[in-house]
């Protein structure tokens, strides 16, 4: 069936259009990821504040964000790179 | 035209070039904000140490949580440009927007009390407590806002189609500054929520 679509689709079926679409979803997985680390991030950060909710864990907690939103999100260590960071 | 437009209209200075100029103008201009965010949050320990105010927690994770969101939603716009697919690129920006809205919402009207018939629980009036609660969720909320603005604006570019997956600076931009704003509220809500014993 597969053969038959590219066949009568070039680029379509496990061809071009697959592949294309598995390069978009690399990109967005980081996303989800991130999402997924900050969310469990928050969760840790409400639970620490119930248990007496000290300063230096809980800014210690919002510093992991900060670097994953930083890293990931807004590619701070690309700036180095080739061009200013060229993606 | 700028001295910069001139040198790339003129083959002195590629895209590329001016790209990474950009980027770091983009950057200095974060960094300068950051000094003033960094003010307020340095002000809340010298104000309130190892107190806070008695402040709704449910509304503060839920205003974290909407403002985390809305950080996924605009770096799948900012991606989603970058492969050229601008259905998603819309769909994702107008998420964004309307998560930035709702957290403004949830700011104003109920942090700030202009949605709840008995008003605010503590005004900008009460002392140390009202004088940072408000100066830090003003300031970060007057962000929120001018990024909502900047998205829209984005997102009407991008439905003309002024956009393509190797010229899309404004939308990364408009990414940066979104993340920023998420990045302040990181620190603030452990700052106004979390840190503390609660006086009444």
């Amino acid at each position: 069936m597969t053969l038959l679509v590219e066949r009568a689709y070039p680029g379509w079926g496990s061809g071009t259009l697959n592949k294309e679409v598995e390069q978009m979803k690399g990109p967005y997985r980081v996303g989800v990821i991130v999402l997924v680390g900050l969310a469990i991030l928050t969760i840790i950060e409400f639970g620490l504040a119930l248990v007496g909710g000290l300063a230096v864990p809980l800014l210690l907690v919002a510093v992991f964000k900060a670097a994953l939103i930083l890293e990931y999100y807004m590619h701070f260590s690309h700036l180095w790179g080739e061009e200013g960071g060229a993606r | 035209m700028s001295h910069v437009e001139h040198l790339e209209h003129t083959g002195e200075m590629s895209y590329a070039q001016r790209l990474r100029l950009n980027r770091w103008g983009l950057w200095m201009f974060l960094v300068s904000e950051s000094f003033m965010f960094s003010g307020l949050f340095a002000a809340r320990f010298y104000l309130w140490g190892n107190t806070r105010p008695e402040l709704d927690q449910n509304l503060g994770l839920a205003l974290t949580s909407i403002l985390l969101l809305s950080s996924f939603f605009m770096n799948r716009a900012e991606t989603a440009i970058s492969v050229g697919d601008r259905k998603e690129f819309l769909r994702s920006a107008l998420i964004t927007a309307g998560l930035g809205i709702a957290f403004l919402l949830g700011v104003v009207g109920l942090e700030w009390g202009l949605f709840l018939p008995e008003g605010p629980h503590i005004r900008p009036t009460d002392g140390a407590f009202g004088a940072v609660l408000y100066g830090m969720t003003g300031f970060h909320a007057f962000h929120v806002l001018t990024g909502v603005i900047f998205i829209l604006i984005v997102w009407n570019l991008g439905r003309k189609g002024h956009f393509s997956p190797e010229r899309y600076w404004a939308v990364e931009a408009c990414a940066v500054y979104w993340h920023f704003v998420d990045l302040v509220w990181v620190f603030f809500y452990p700052a106004l929520y979390l840190i503390g014993q609660v006086v009444s």
